[in-house]
């Protein structure tokens, strides 16, 4: 997806929130919009219906809390400022119904630049079960090669690494992760391009893709995709940098991400969290049922 | 007089806390998870559910991030108070009643037939 049109959502929401109390907004406003975020970019954006019905999800619930936070505020006021907030939120609701009737057909009429994200599922070993939801190095392998439920799959573990910046050593928050991941995620880079299979070729130059917030800290150099970054003593090239709200869903922000290729071997050991995205047309039910069929331990789990 | 039944939106939410601190986002991903999508809530009512919670002391604002998210990102991190474990825990334990109320009579009435 690109940059321009996460802006346009993200101006339309930030819009929405002024229909809330002002104490409201000014508590919450901002975890409200972040959780929007990760709320759209972890969702199915794919195709007019699954935008639709998001949007739908998101009009309702907004209507739904606006309601609810206004009475709420309305009862906790003095009297004398109760004409005033019920003239306040009439405007903002026509002003709301505006914003999002011109929004909705601007966003929803013209598709958005996003790349194939449906049915993307988390898969798990149970004995990872909540808030884990994390699988052995062998099942994530093994999964990998179910070619026929997945379109793509892929890993990750956070690992923070240190960087030096601004001459001093800072841990920045990053990321393992295995070639297919973004691809799984639908995470295009806005500069540059995420991890190849070539990248983890014998002897292939060591690589990172960072994030746009790490890049902001870097300087925001334009010559970006030419720099190299020492980790752990090792020159890594930078290939690529993600738009600033491409975070795994649900984790703690990353700012850079490093290739890992799991062999399965004896050293390679620990356990992975692993997004995948099913084939069109496999419901997550039918691949639960699949994985559910095969012998790998102590079975998978998918939602 | 015992307390009055928890909303479940409201019961869902001090559920997910009971594992651990968590963000908004976290937790809405916990509840849809725990209840295979049964529940969903959405970013506006979850903030609604949260701002309720914090008034009656049922959780509150987790001081420090953990490890791994950055200080001055956008997420806060809320956590159960001592109220709000108690306040779950009788939920639980009402919630308990019923089924075994719910679950007497049907099975009385299985038997029957």
């Amino acid at each position: 997806m690109s940059e321009a049109a996460r802006k346009r959502i993200d101006r339309l929401y930030r819009a929405c929130l002024f229909l809330y109390p002002v104490r409201f907004r000014r508590r919450y406003g901002d975890e409200l919009l972040q959780a929007f975020r990760d709320d759209y970019a972890s969702g199915d954006q794919q195709g007019l219906g699954s935008r639709l019905r998001f949007w739908a999800a998101i009009l309702r619930d907004l209507a739904a809390s606006v309601v609810l936070t206004q009475l709420r505020e309305l009862r906790d006021r003095p009297l004398s400022n109760r004409l005033l907030m019920r003239l306040g939120t009439l405007a903002l609701t026509v002003g709301f119904s505006l914003v999002t009737f011109n929004a909705i057909f601007g966003m929803l009429l013209r598709p958005l630049p996003m790349s194939p994200a449906e049915q993307r599922v988390r898969v798990w070993d149970p004995g990872f079960p909540a808030p884990e939801y994390a699988a052995s190095l062998s099942h994530f392998i093994a999964w990998e090669e179910r070619t026929d439920i997945f379109e793509s799959i892929g890993a990750y573990r956070l690992q923070p690494v240190d960087l030096v910046l601004d001459g001093r050593l800072v841990t920045v928050p990053a990321a393992q992760v295995s070639v297919d991941l973004f691809d799984a995620l639908g995470i295009e880079a806005n500069r540059g391009r995420t991890f190849r299979p070539t990248d983890t070729h014998e002897g292939s130059p060591k690589t990172v893709v960072i994030v746009h917030d790490l890049w902001r800290r870097l300087g925001s150099p334009p010559e970006i995709l030419s720099w190299e970054l020492s980790l752990a003593g090792q020159r890594h090239s930078v290939i690529g940098v993600l738009p600033k709200w491409s975070n795994l869903p649900g984790e703690p922000d990353v700012e850079l991400f490093v290739l890992f290729v799991p062999t399965g071997g004896p050293g390679d050991s620990g356990t992975v969290r692993v997004r995948g995205r099913l084939h069109r047309g496999i419901a997550p039910q039918e691949a639960r049922t699949a994985l559910a069929a095969e012998r790998f331990g102590r079975g998978s789990r998918l939602h | 007089m015992a307390d009055p039944p928890l909303r479940p939106k409201l019961f869902h939410i001090l559920l997910a806390l009971a594992a651990g601190e968590r963000h908004g986002y976290a937790i809405m991903q916990e509840v849809e998870e725990t209840t295979d999508g049964t529940v969903r809530m959405g970013p506006g009512s979850l903030y609604e559910g949260i701002q309720r919670l914090e008034k009656t002391g049922l959780i509150c604002a987790a001081k420090r991030k953990p490890a791994g998210e950055r200080q001055h990102s956008q997420r806060r991190y809320y956590r159960l108070t001592a109220t709000g474990r108690r306040a779950l825990e009788a939920e639980v334990k009402r919630l308990d009643r019923v089924l075994e109320l719910a679950r007497s009579r049907l099975f009385d009435e299985s038997e029957a037939w």
